[in-house]
This record gives C-alpha cells, structure tokens and sequence, in this order.
C-alpha cells in the first residue's frame, strides 16, 4: 500500500511514545501503519496506546547503550560551542584596549563584538545547561525504575497544577491596571504566559528529580553517595531558574522575565532536539555505567551551575548598558572563558574515556 | 505465582486472539492483524497489537525473531503455549455450558 499524507502523520505520532518504547518498536510499527488503510479509530488507539506506553514503562527497558549516546552528543557540543565561545572572547580581548578608551571607541564595532560575546555566552550557556538536562534526564530514568509510578504522577501533577494556578494569580496582580497601551499589555500577558508554562515544566522537572532522590535514598541505586551529589548538583539549575522566574513575576519586571522565558524555551527545545540526536545507533556490545563517567559528569554539572550565575549577571548588565559596568562585564566573560576551558577538558576526558570503553568491549 | 490470560486486563481479549494466530507459526505484526482479521472477523488496531505483543513478551509467551526488512516476527514459546491451551480450556468449557443450557430452553 502506497504511503499517503496521513500515514507520514500516524508515523510521526510515534515519537510521542517513550523513547525505550520506540527504540524496540517504532520501525515494526511504523510498518505495519504504512500497510493499513489510515482512519480514526487507528489515531485513538495510537493515542490510548501512546498513554498506555507511559504508564507502563517497566514493560520496555532501556539499554545503557542510549545513556552513552545521549552523554556523548551533549559532551560534543560542549566541546564545539566551547570552541566558538574561545574565539569570540579572543576577538573581543583584542580589541577591548579600545573599549575603555572613549576618545577611541568605535561605537558600531563595539555593538557588534558585544553582541557576538553575547551570542557566544549564549551558546556556550545553553549547550552545557542542556546538555546537563540530557545526562539528568537520563540519571532519573535510570534510577527511578520500579513504582510506586501512580504517586510520582500524582506528585507532579498536582505540585505543577498548584504552582501553575499560583504564578497565575500573581501575573494577574502585576499587571499594569489601567494600561491605554493594547499591544503592551498583550505583550505582558504572552510574558506572562510564557514564563507560566515554564514554570510548569520546571515544576515537572523538580516532580522527577525528588522522585529520583527518593529512590536514590530508598537505595535503588548501586551508587547511593555518587548519586546523591549528582543530584544536588543538578536540582540547583532548576531550582535557580524557578526561583529567578518567581522574583522577576513578583517584581514587575518583565524584561529579566521575557529573557529567562526564552531562556528556557531554548533549552527544553534544545533538550529535545539532542534527545532526537541521541538515537543513531552504536554497537550494542558497548557497556558502560555512570560511576565511570561520574568524576566528568559532576565537573559538567557544577560548571554548568557556575555558568548560570555570571550570565544572568551579563544578561542584567546588558539591559542596564552603562559605561561603568563595561569593565565589571569583561571580567564576567572572562569567567566565562575559564567555565568553558572546563567544558573543554571535561569533554576531553569524556570522550577519551568513552573511546577507551569503546576500545575494551569491542 | 503464574499469571493468566484474564491477567491481562483489557489485552487479555487481543493476547488471545495473538497466540491463537501464532499458534500457526511465527508470524509479523501485519501478517498477525490479517489473520486474526480473517479466523475471528475483528479488527485489532495497531497501538492495541502492539501493547498486547509488549505484555505478552513480559510474559515471555512469545518471543521476537530477527527483523527482516523493518518487520520482526514473533512465535510462540512454550509457555505461551500452555497459557493459550488452559484459556481455550475455560472457553471451551463456558461453550458447552452455554450451548448446554441454551439447548434446556
């Protein structure tokens, strides 16, 4: 049977479905969706299916092979965007002399190099800090193996539903009353709007990761003390960020709101898209665990933690944009700079030891 | 303790109809939606096949074979084997029951 419009949307569909649950079945699925004539009843049972799938994870079991995939894509493109953040702080030290010179000072160039150490923070910033949430997202799956499931769900749903409804109610009271501007105030309220939803995901987030420190304390884990300082370090950049996102909300502020809004859009896209990288194949004879990665991986998450703070310093500065702060703004990048030599040679180990694991089990 | 077809929830109907058509031999999973199509006159949906086929491997009454060209067939195992022969027992036993009192009428 000759594949139709709708069949390409029913295969598309199946990246819904878990990730262990596609790694056994989507081909074979997808196959037999592409032979049977298209309808409804096919797409409510894929979404029933697709619900199902969730609930009942135990029944696909995920295979390391898919954590070291999803370590190495993350650690490479902390390796390249490292690369890129060093070349363009290396463009903006040799120039900076004239920065600070006002009788000097190319006002167009400087926009423009400032932009580019920006964008390059930016990047730098968003590659480890997802590529972090890939390896955490991975932890949690791996430890967070047997029930009770119906409580996390309950858990999760609830706690984001709640703080959803609250951040709610407080958008609501810091709305400008009596605003003339129509625009401006449908902008504040798509800020508004934005920065709920993340909240939303960042609570869903927060739901997993206690989950995870439940089972970590409950010894469902071989490794309980590496474990646990894995999870501290990484439950403090969604903390932070939630945290960050309720002060702005509070304050009226709405600029730091909008930025961290997009933010974290940027990350739970780029989370996904590395998600979607991480399923080409590798051999399946590959076996590694975590506590032979566990040294880089808390190296990566600490730095990450690290690389939050100056940025959204930067991101301040930016906004504010006076002369006196411009020094305390090259020292900030300059931090940058050294976070990313960290990303550097943390992606260095990573891969030397993930080619030093290939080398054994092949 | 063994678990049983009824186990099963709302699979159990699917998973029967299943092993009933792997009982033939190791079949695909289209190859599965036409048989059972053709012996039973119901039409299983995909997401449906494929969430019984996952119980059903859990179970480990049936089992894959190697993919070929994207298709992975499955047969039937030993202990599927049983568990289809106990249930069609009990339906066979609701039959005659039935039949037999029907017949009292």
């Amino acid at each position: 049977m000759k594949p139709t419009f709708a069949h390409a949307c029913f295969v598309r569909l199946l990246y819904l479905y878990p990730q262990t649950w596609r790694e056994r079945y989507a081909e074979e699925v997808a196959a037999v969706l592409e032979e049977r004539p298209a309808s409804f009843r096919t797409l409510f049972d894929l979404f029933l299916s697709i619900v199902d799938a969730y609930f009942h994870r135990d029944l696909f079991t995920e295979r390391n092979v898919l954590l070291v995939q999803r370590l190495r894509s993350s650690q490479i493109m902390i390796y390249w965007c490292a690369i890129l953040f060093s070349c363009l702080l290396l463009l903006y030290t040799s120039e900076s002399v004239m920065f600070w010179d006002p009788g000097l000072t190319n006002q167009h160039n400087y926009h423009l190099i400032l932009l580019f150490v920006d964008f390059g923070s930016l990047v730098l910033l968003l590659t480890t800090f997802l590529g972090s949430l890939v390896f955490i997202a991975g932890f949690f799956k791996h430890t967070v193996t047997s029930p009770p499931r119906t409580s996390f769900f309950i858990w999760s749903l609830t706690s984001a539903m709640s703080v959803t409804a609250l951040s709610y109610a407080l958008s609501q009271a810091a709305v400008p009353v009596g605003s003339s501007y129509t625009l401006a105030k449908l902008l504040t309220q798509l800020s508004y709007l934005g920065s709920l939803l993340t909240l939303f995901g960042n609570e869903v987030c927060l739901a997993l990761v206690f989950v995870g420190l439940q089972q970590i304390l409950k010894k469902k884990t071989e490794n309980r003390l590496p474990s646990l300082v894995v999870w501290g370090v990484g439950v403090c950049v969604p903390l932070m960020l939630i945290v960050i996102n309720y002060r702005t909300t509070v304050n009226l502020s709405t600029a730091p709101l909008q930025n961290s809004t997009l933010l974290i859009s940027l990350i739970v896209f780029g989370s996904l898209f590395l998600k979607s990288q991480s399923k080409r194949k590798t051999a399946p004879s590959v076996r590694l665990t975590y506590s032979q990665f566990l040294p880089l991986v808390l190296m990566t998450l600490f730095m990450n933690t690290l690389l939050l703070i100056p940025f959204l310093q930067t991101v301040e500065l930016h906004i504010h944009n006076s002369h006196l702060v411009l020094l305390r703004y090259s020292v900030l990048n300059g931090i940058l700079l050294f976070m990313a030599f960290l990303a550097l040679l943390a992606s260095l180990f990573l891969w030397r030891g993930f080619r030093a694991q290939q080398g054994v089990t092949q | 303790m063994r678990k049983k077809l009824a186990d099963l929830g709302r699979f159990s109907d699917p998973s029967l109809l299943i092993l009933s058509s792997l009982a033939s031999g190791p079949k695909h999973g289209y190859a599965m939606l036409q048989d059972i199509e053709e012996f039973s006159g119901m039409h299983l949906e995909v997401g449906t096949l494929y969430g019984a086929l996952a119980r059903l491997e859990g179970q480990q009454w049936i089992e894959p074979l190697e993919p070929l060209n994207r298709r992975r067939p499955y047969r039937l195992t030993a202990l599927g084997l049983t568990a289809l022969q106990e249930q069609l027992a009990t339906i066979q036993q609701i039959v005659t029951t039935g039949l037999s009192r029907l017949a009292g009428i």
